[in-house]
Order: structure tokens, then sequence, then C-alpha cells
């Protein structure tokens, strides 16, 4: 009996690895061409906008699209280069400004046309480039909870503050985008020097630096800190899906910082047109209601919002130009604050 | 010599992660000393309090352990599932618990320090309680009857015989905690980084991960060396089981109680959070149960992935004295450097994921499983192995006959203990997979999109796919004992 | 292990006729699986055509009819696989003569239930098949030219 079994169990298995090995991509007549989309694992979990918009797309291309995850924007980056072309990418959605530099030296794309784009006014310097199609975007500012009883407009000086001390959840800026943004933000508002004075105060007045926006809202949500950087909006999410109108994004005295969305097609795509007509979709006004309502973050086309819950949603007046700043220039920046953090811990 | 190829195939087999990042990494490899240094001090600090603390408090709940041991045996078999449930609940579910009960949490060092010693405390117990039970037989019956106190024969006798397996035990902890990543990750805070958390940042920031591999390689050499500093020996065992439970302490019972009744209490409560949105789950319609079946189906994978890796091992006869040095000192390279190193080197399509998170967590516990008892089970055969050899035995005789029913049970363990961690993994899935197609992925993409209320929920089903892995584990070990004894 | 496959012969000699029936019938097995493997047999519903087609007009039982619409159609791909993967075991189980009884037996059940699912022109055929598998069975036909005889030198018992 034992000897049956095991001998079934290994022709099972080797078949299983053959059937795996096989070139599955039989593309006769008939055969749906798939189409592979590298995202982040919040857009293409059911909650994202992923799903919907894959619904949508196969509905009208007599196509597949195959998703492939990676937890953020600098793993799946990492991913592409490492199996891009091994598994054939044809688009990559979920780069910030701070990667556009990395993935334009790391790799070609291929170059699309934004002309038809009726983009918001925020938006248009996000569209100063070749490759990358901006579509969604956010504002970054600090959530609490209006029942803290903290102050609804605040600066970046009155984080320092003894109420706010060890409250603070920011982001770790080598391991996440929102931390990045903080840091940049800073250091355009005060200027080098002084901005990294400020930095040296923050490490002692922050409760934590998370890897991740998750993390930081993690502890947020189970009331660990006052206030996370986070978005603006934040709070509607909590207002349509918990039916809780006790967070609030604080308006900042200084101009705040955007986050920008992309997406690209690599160079060794192998079915281009198709993922420009992806790429279409998400820019359409029907995508970019999805990606507002799934992502929680601001459509690039106009008048999408109007007559939405996201019509209220407050975008501060002041708002810092989107820059694309250099691979050097964000290593340099790092390194400086990897020191900070280092002398704040010793 | 076809022991000594073996033996020399599993070496290479353990060090290819390394060969394959040495091969295809290219770059300066260039990295900063006053950052490694820090990362190296965080690092150690971290890692001898976790061990110190977890130690300690292992201890204490050993003591409890041991009284119920003979006289309460229903009792010590709750104790020790009690002790064991950190083990077989997912890092993130600790997390979570651990941080919702305590707050404010201190994030940092002393955060890091204490979700390991919850993690580990039991598992502490166990072990010391095991050594206990085989170090002291013989001495404790006669200590009772010449009337010595407990404080007396710990002081004079317990410790003294104990200290070698202690430093042992102490030296594993270090290990496991120095090259810990996801506890350092979340709870550090940005002030706790160690040499783990910077590979992880080194190669996130940057496709040159040169530096990354060296800090590795420093990683690993740093613990062979304290590991090989602590390998004396033990001291030498009885098969007399005589009753300890004059030498325990129901502190130690009182002590497992509130740790495990505040743990689970803290994590009750976030899963109460989420039973508000439970509707939120039909969006998930069956995909739960693919999901459910799949992280079955993985851990099976890599239960027999490691089981015939064991029953290789088991090949080599008496272990060579390189191997066994060897594997007491080596750690695996970082998760994230060995993860890469595979996806570079396997083909990328999803089925493939059912191979290589397998082999990723053969390759990342396999020196903890040796250490944790394995190896030592292995080498107090050699014995019988020397006679069977003496007499003429081929090489698959003695592993038929003698090594491996003798050691069928505890790789049994191992393996099922390996495959429980897989269930519940979502950090190695994580790279090595392209969609969310187990328990533990859908858990972190909850996590990462605002839900996490509903994370706790599905942690449940987490913790009931691990539980019943380790189960049937337990079951097949149940039934093949009967089998080979009728 | 080798010297016993050869000296089965010897032992087993009025087996020869059914070992060489059994390769060939082995052979034709392999064929199948390479032909089906190849193809698109376990990427498109080629075996959910199958049971819709043929299905409704053959003679099986109402309990089966119902448990392959209802559960077989839907998860075609399993079935494809698993149909795929003994219609293998049976090919190397005959050609080597490996656990021949228990695969012949394995293969009766498929045989019959291909039986059920195929068009009425293959039906001979099949029901030939499924009297060819009977007799490995009961003869045990892997006991000469076969690895099975080696294990029943030493272990004996039924399933050998």
């Amino acid at each position: 009996m034992k000897h049956f079994i095991l001998f079934l169990g290994f022709i099972f298995l080797f078949l299983f690895v053959s059937h795996v090995n096989k070139n599955q991509s039989l593309l006769t007549g008939d055969q749906k061409p798939v189409i592979k989309v590298f995202a982040y694992s919040s857009f293409t979990s059911k909650w994202g906008p992923g799903p919907q918009l894959k619904t949508l797309f196969e509905q009208k291309c007599n196509c597949i699209i195959e998703f492939v995850e990676g937890s953020d924007s600098g793993i799946l980056l990492q991913r592409l280069k490492v199996e891009g072309q091994k598994l054939g990418a044809d688009l990559v959605v979920g780069f910030d400004q701070f990667d556009l530099q990395k993935a334009t030296v790391e790799m070609s794309w291929r170059a699309l046309d934004f002309s038809k784009i009726d983009a918001d006014s925020q938006i248009k310097a996000a569209m100063k480039n070749e490759y990358f199609v901006p579509y969604d975007w956010g504002v970054l500012s600090f959530v609490a909870r209006k029942s803290s009883g903290i102050s609804m407009t605040l600066s970046l000086d009155d984080l320092m503050q003894t109420q706010f001390a060890s409250k603070i959840a920011l982001q770790d800026p080598r391991t996440s985008s929102v931390g990045l943004q903080f840091l940049m933000w800073v250091l355009k508002v005060k200027g080098e020097e002084e901005g990294f004075e400020y930095i040296k105060k923050m490490m002692k007045q922050v409760h934590s630096y998370s890897p991740s926006w998750s993390t930081a809202y993690g502890l947020f949500k189970s009331e660990q800190v006052d206030i996370v950087l986070s978005y603006v909006t934040s709070p509607l999410f909590h207002q349509i899906e918990e039916k809780n109108s006790d967070f609030v994004a604080l308006e900042m005295i200084e101009p705040q910082p955007l986050q920008v969305e992309f997406a690209g097609i690599p160079s060794f795509c192998g079915n281009c047109e198709k993922a420009e007509e992806f790429i279409n979709l998400m820019m359409s006004p029907e995508g970019q209601k999805i990606l507002m309502e799934k992502n929680y973050m601001l459509p690039v086309l106009k008048n999408v919002r109007t007559g939405t819950p996201f019509d209220s949603v407050k975008v501060p007046f002041r708002l810092l130009e989107i820059e694309f700043p250099s691979l050097t220039q964000v290593e340099s920046i790092l390194v400086k604050w990897s020191e900070i953090r280092r002398e704040a811990s010793l | 010599m076809q022991r000594s190829l073996l033996g020399f195939a599993i070496l290479l087999f353990l060090i290819s992660p390394v060969i394959f990042l040495l091969f295809s990494v290219t770059g300066g490899f260039q990295i900063q000393i006053d950052e490694l240094l820090w990362a190296v001090k965080n690092s150690f600090f971290q890692s001898f309090m976790s061990a110190f603390f977890c130690l300690f408090f292992g201890f204490i709940a050993a003591l409890g352990l041991i009284k119920t041991h003979q006289h309460r045996p229903a009792i010590h078999a709750v104790l020790v599932v009690l002790c064991l449930i950190p083990q077989f609940i997912p890092v993130v579910v600790v997390l979570i618990s651990v941080m919702n009960g305590l707050q404010p949490f201190p994030m940092g060092l002393p955060g890091i320090i204490i979700v390991h010693v919850v993690s580990y405390f039991g598992m502490t117990a166990i072990l010391i309680q095991n050594q206990a039970q085989e170090v002291l037989s013989q001495t404790s019956q006669a200590a009772q009857v010449i009337g010595s106190s407990r404080f007396m024969f710990y002081r004079k006798i317990g410790f003294p015989l104990l200290r070698k397996d202690l430093i042992l035990i102490f030296t594993y902890l270090t290990a496991v905690f120095f090259s810990s990543f996801s506890v350092p990750l979340i709870v550090g805070g940005g002030r706790g980084t160690t040499l783990e958390v910077l590979i992880f940042e080194k190669m996130r920031l940057s496709s040159d991960w040169s530096p990354a591999v060296i800090l590795s390689l420093v990683q690993t050499a740093l613990l062979f060396v304290l590991s090989f500093l602590a390998i004396k020996g033990r001291a030498k065992f009885s098969k007399q089981q005589a009753s300890l439970s004059w030498l325990g302490s129901y502190a130690g019972v009182f002590l497992i109680l509130i740790i495990m009744a505040a743990f689970f209490a803290s994590f009750a409560s976030a899963v109460v959070d989420g039973l508000s949105q439970i509707g939120n789950l039909s969006i998930y319609g069956t995909d739960l149960i693919e999901a459910f079946l799949a992280s079955l189906f993985l851990a099976f994978l890599t239960y027999s992935a490691v089981m015939g890796f064991l029953f290789a091992f088991c090949g080599l006869g008496r272990v060579p004295h390189y191997l066994d040095t060897f594997l007491n000192g080596y750690i695996a390279p970082s998760t994230a450097l060995t993860c890469f190193g595979l996806l570079v080197y396997f083909p990328a399509d999803f089925y493939w994921s059912y191979i290589k998170i397998p082999l990723a967590f053969l390759l990342l516990s396999l020196p903890s499983l040796y250490r944790l008892g394995w190896g030592e089970k292995l080498k107090s055969l050699d014995p019988q192995i020397q006679i069977a050899r003496s007499l003429g035995a081929g090489s698959f005789q003695i592993l038929k006959k003698i090594t491996w029913p003798q050691m069928k049970s505890h790789s049994r363990f191992m393996s099922g203990l390996v495959a429980t961690w897989v269930c519940g993994d979502f950090a190695i899935s994580r790279i090595l997979s392209t969609r969310d197609f187990t328990l533990g992925l859908i858990v972190e993409s909850l996590m990462t999109s605002y839900r996490l209320s509903l994370a706790s929920l599905l942690s449940l089903l987490l913790i009931l796919a691990s539980g019943l892995c380790f189960f049937i584990v337990l079951g097949l070990d149940y039934v093949d004992n009967r089998k080979f004894k009728n | 292990m080798l010297v016993a496959f050869f000296e089965s012969i010897k032992y087993s000699g009025h087996l020869v006729p059914i070992s060489f029936l059994r390769i060939f019938v082995g052979y034709y097995y392999l064929q199948n699986f390479i032909s089906k493997f190849g193809g698109d047999f376990l990427v498109r519903p080629r075996v959910a055509e199958m049971i819709s087609q043929n299905l409704t007009s053959s003679q099986a039982p109402e309990w089966l009819k119902w448990v392959l619409n209802t559960y077989m159609v839907a998860h075609w791909q399993g079935f494809a696989f698993t149909l795929l993967a003994l219609e293998l075991a049976v090919a190397v189980s005959y050609i080597i003569g490996y656990v021949v009884r228990p695969i012949a037996l394995i293969a009766v059940m498929t045989t019959l239930l291909m039986i059920y699912l195929s068009p009425a022109a293959t039906q001979d055929f099949l029901k030939v098949l499924l009297a060819t598998h009977f007799a490995f069975a009961w003869v045990g036909a892997g006991r000469c030219l076969g690895i099975d005889y080696y294990f029943f030198k030493r272990v004996r018992g039924i399933w050998w």
C-alpha cells in the first residue's frame, strides 16, 4: 500500500511540476492575450481599484488582465528589475514622483502621449515627463481625532509642543514614500540647514518612524498616537466605510505636499497597445471614479469629484509644487537623515 | 565516499543563497562603517536582552511545567499548548495583540524585547523543562530523600548541571533574535534598527544589493563566532525520568496564565472590533476558502520538503564534525536576500510560488531546527550506528532500521512546526508570489488598506489553519506510532 | 532489482505474453498522455465539453451524472489534471511493471468513467480495454518483466 501511495504521489507531483514548467502561452487564433500589470498589493486586492478596472477592461478588450503584486513601489521596482522581462510585464502601476528618476535610470520605458488628458490644474506639473502618466494624487497632512482636542490648524513648529511629545506617528523615509514626502516637505519649507535641525528635534518628539504608511496608521487607529501623517482623504474612508466622523485632516499653515501616483509601460512590453488601452481606461471618467472611490485618492481629471463625497474634501489652498528630485539628491538627503537617526539613538 | 558527498551537498545547499547572490550581485560592495557598527550594537543589545529576559521568564514558567508534569498531566498539557501558541500564531497577530495590550507601547529596543519575550518565553520554558527532566532526574531523588530545599538544590546542583544547557538555549535564542526581521521592522520605530532591518533598507533603497550582501555575511559571521564560542557540549543526560515536581512551583503556572490571558484579552478586543465589519468579508466570497486550502497545501508541501531533507540528512549516519560545527553556528542569510536570490534563479510564473516558498522556508529554518535539538538527537544515535557499521550493516539499512525509526517522530514535529509557520506567513510569500493566494497575504493586504480590524478578524482563520496543520502532523505521528507498535 | 527483473522470465514465464500486452497497453496510455499534455487538455475545458455532450445519453447511474454535472464541470481543471495524472500513472506502471495490480484497479475505474463519458463509437474499444485491465489485475501482470517481481519475492501478499 505504501508503494502504491508513494508511486501515485510521485506521478501527481511530476505532472504538476511539468505542467507548471510548460510554456502556457499557447497563442492560438482564439486564445486571449494576457496583459501583465505590476502593481502594489492594495491596488490589486479585492478592496482596491484593480479588480473593477480589470472586469471593465476585459469586457471590451478580448484579453485577460493578470496582476503581479509587490508590497509597495520600492519592492515593485526591484521585482520588475529581477523578473519583469521574464514575466513579461506590460504595465507598471504605483510609482510616485520619487521613484520616477530611479525607474528611468534602471529601465527603459515606452513614450506616452498625454496631450488629450484634461487634468486638474494642480496636477498639470506632473505631466512634465514623457513616460509616466499620473492616474491619481493626494495631499499629505496630519490626521487626528476631533475628540482629542487638537487644533484644526497647525504649523510644523506646533508639532514640537509638549502635547505632541511621543504622540506623532511618522514613516521612515528610507522604506516609505510618505515618510520621504515629509522629509522633503520640511526641507523645502524650512531650507536644508534649518530643516535638518527640525528633523533632529523631531527625532526626540516623534513616537516612532514606522516602516510603512499602514503600520503608522495602525498605531493611530489603536490610539497609540494622537496624530499620523496621512492623506487629506483618509477621514473620508472612516466616514463612508465605518460611519465614523471623528477623524479630520488638519490644515497646515505651510504649503502642503502632493503625492502623485504614476503608471508606465516598460519598453520590453509584449502587449504594448493593450497596455496603453488600459491606461486610457484608467484615465477615463469611469476609471478615474473607480480609482478615486477605491484608492481614496483624488482624481487627475477635472470634474470627476463633482457630486461625490470627495467633493467635500478640503484641498488646501496652498500646495507645494510637484518636484522630481534626482536620485543623488534623494540619496544624500537619506544619508543625512540616517546619520541624524543614528545620533539620536546613541 | 557517498556519505562525504551527501554531507558536502547538504552544506552547499544551505549556503546556496549566499553563492547565488555573490555571483549575481555586482557593485561597489561598499558599506558605511558607522552605520554597520550602530546596527550591530542594536542587534546585539536587543538579542542579548531579549534572550536574557526570555530565559528569566522561561525559567520561572518552566518551574510551573515541572510542577505539573507528573501529577497533573491534564493541566500540564494545557500549559504546554499555551506556551506554544505564540509560536503557531503569525507574527503579525502577536504584534497586534501585544501592541493593543500595552498602551502606550514603548517603540524601539524596549518594544522589540517585549514582543520577543512574549513570543518565545513559552518555548523556552518547554526547552528548559525538557532539559531539567533529562539532566536532574538522577540527582533530584537523592536530594529530596536527604531533605534538601529547592533553593539549595538549584544553587548547589541544579544550576551547575544545567549551566551548559542554559547557555546553549541562551545562544540559540540570541541567534534567533539577532536575525529577527518583522518585529524590529515594525516595532523598532526607526530607532531600533538592527542588521536585518538595515539589510532590508539597503535592498529596498537601491538596486545595488552589494552592501546588503556584505551586511548579511557580516551577520552570519558574527553569529557563527557567537555560537562557536558557546558550543562546549552539554551535560550528560540520564534515561531515568524521576518526578521533579518538588522542584517546581505554581508561580510558574500563574506566570504562564497571566501572560497568556493578557495576550488573549488584547487579541480578542481586536477581533471583536473586526466582528462589527464581518459583512465586508463577503467581497472575498469563495476566495477565502481557496486561500485557506492554498495555505494548507503550501504547508503540506513545506512539511514534505522539510521531512524529505531531514530524511536525507539522516542518511549521513554520523554527522561529520565540520557539518555539525557549521550548523551549530550558521544562520541563513537575511530573509529578504534569500527570497530575492530565489526570485533571481527560479522562473517567475505564479505556480512556481508553490516551490519557491517551501524552499525559502527550508533554507531559512533548517539551521534553527538543527539547533533546536534535532541535531543532538541524531548525534545521540552515534553509538548504535557505530555498532551497526562494525557488524557490516550498509548505509541504507542503518538509515531504514536504526536512524529513521528513531528520528521520524522528532522530524515530523520539526516539519510540522515549519509547516505551521508557513500557514501564517506573509513576509516571504509577498516577495516570492505574484498574487494574494494565501490567508497570510490577504491579512497583509487588509492591513495595508485601512482595514486593520478585519485583518485581526481574519487572523482567527489563520490561527485555525496553523492549528489544523499542527494537529494533522500530531495525528500522523500518533497513527504511525500505533502502526509501528502493532 | 535489475536481476529480479530478468529472473522473472524464468520463474513467471507463463506471464510473458500478458507482460507484452501490458507493456503495449502502457505504451498506448503513454502516447495518449503525451498528446493530451502537449495539447490543450489541461488548458481548455475539453473534459467539461465531453461531460455535457455525452453524459445525458450515457448509461451512467443518476448519482454519477449529478456529481459530474454539478462538481466536475465547474472544477474541470482539477478533474482534467486528475484524469491525466492517472493516465500517466497507468502508463508508467504498466511499462515498468510496478504496483500493477492496484493501478490496474484504478485503470478499471477510469475506463468505466470514460465509457460513460465517451461517444458510442469508442464504447466497444473501451469495453475491451476494461476487460484487459481486469485481466492484468487478476493475474498480477507486473510479476513478469516487471519490478513487482522483486517485491513479490520478498513481501508476498495480495498487492504484488
